[in-house]
């Protein structure tokens, strides 16, 4: 299971990335979109943890973009309200992806990417 | 529209909303840094209780950010406070360098959302001003919206209060697409509205790529 996490803040994506490795989940972090665009170029991850609101590029477009070279790729999207004040996420949450209010837990977050892989639970 | 539509859109009340809100979005982030940074500092207490030895370093390394993040909520909270108390006084003498730099704080994220970003000139003396504060902080807001809009990403948009024989001025800019901005986009913010309100105006000169906002001197 191969994580890319992508969020402007740095000292969180880092810090979230290194909490990932210690339990094991390997993983990748940026601080700008499309800096993973270009990572993307040489190869797929399962996951993609996007903050919704960067400098840019968005969460919502980076999908997108993320979608086009990576269709099996799934999506958790970091939000800071939620969707009862970013409407937008909504339409966004389906089977292939799902959403976390910062601040995140990592134990919730964990448990968000086994949702999305109910056949590879034990990977993670 | 009814009058609590009306009020609902009052543009001081639409004004004060979108700074409250891109400040507190800013305290959640630096909150959600703590969060993170913290819990790492619990793995590493849990590796070390099981016998793994992290670096004593990397303890003081993500204790440094902690509290660099606690004072960057302070600093925005202060902000906030500064901001709310431009209601207290109708009328007051403000200094305009302290007010941009307020602004620039604020502002901050709703410029580098679009690849912006916000410098003040210092200027060798204090330039100030008697007026209403919370209808001038009004009016230099949709100032930085507009300079916001009419900036190309990447741009570092420059705030610089001046004196002038008639009273005061502010100029915004260098703004690379000032010149593309259709009139309309600049009479339907709802500055033209406030601008009376403490008789400014705003030269906006496309060859320079400068808006200048003018503040004529108060008179009783």
């Amino acid at each position: 299971m191969r994580i890319l996490l992508v969020d402007d803040e740095e000292e969180l994506v880092s810090a979230l990335a290194e909490r990932l490795t210690i339990r094991g989940i390997e993983n990748e972090w940026f601080t700008r979109g499309s800096e993973a665009l270009q990572r993307i170029d040489s190869g797929c991850f399962d996951v993609a943890v996007l903050d919704i609101k960067m400098p840019k590029i968005g969460g919502l477009e980076l999908r997108k973009k993320l979608e086009d070279r990576c269709p099996d790729m799934k999506f958790i999207f970091l939000t800071g309200y939620g969707p009862e004040k970013d409407l937008t996420i909504e339409t966004e949450i389906d089977g292939e992806s799902d959403y976390l209010v910062k601040p995140v837990d990592i134990s919730i977050l964990i448990n968000k990417i086994k949702g999305l892989f109910p056949d590879r639970r034990d990977d993670i | 529209m009814s009058k609590q539509g009306q009020y609902a859109h009052d543009s001081k009340l639409l004004f004060f909303g979108k700074i409250i809100a891109s400040a507190t979005h800013e305290i959640k982030n630096a909150l959600a840094v703590i969060n993170e940074n913290a819990g790492l500092v619990i793995d590493y207490s849990t590796m070390r209780s099981e016998g793994v030895s992290p670096d004593l370093k990397r303890f003081e390394t993500l204790a440094g950010r902690i509290v660099d993040q606690v004072k960057r909520a302070d600093k925005l909270l202060k902000n906030i406070n500064l901001f709310s108390h431009s209601l207290d006084e109708p009328l007051a003498t403000v200094e305009l360098n302290q007010i941009l730099h307020l602004l620039a704080a604020l502002s901050f994220r709703i410029a580098s959302m679009q690849g912006v970003t916000i410098q003040v000139l210092p200027s060798k003396t204090p330039v100030e001003a008697t007026t209403s504060p919370f209808i001038l902080i009004h009016i230099l807001f949709l100032c930085i919206e507009f300079a916001i809009q009419a900036a190309d990403k990447g741009d570092c948009i420059q705030l610089e209060a001046k004196k002038t024989e008639t009273g005061n001025s502010v100029r915004f800019g260098p703004l690379s697409k000032l010149e593309q901005m259709p009139d309309e986009t600049w009479h339907s913010v709802s500055i033209s509205e406030v601008l009376p309100m403490i008789k400014t105006g705003v030269i906006a000169d496309k060859e320079s790529g400068n808006i200048v906002l003018v503040l004529s001197e108060y008179r009783e």
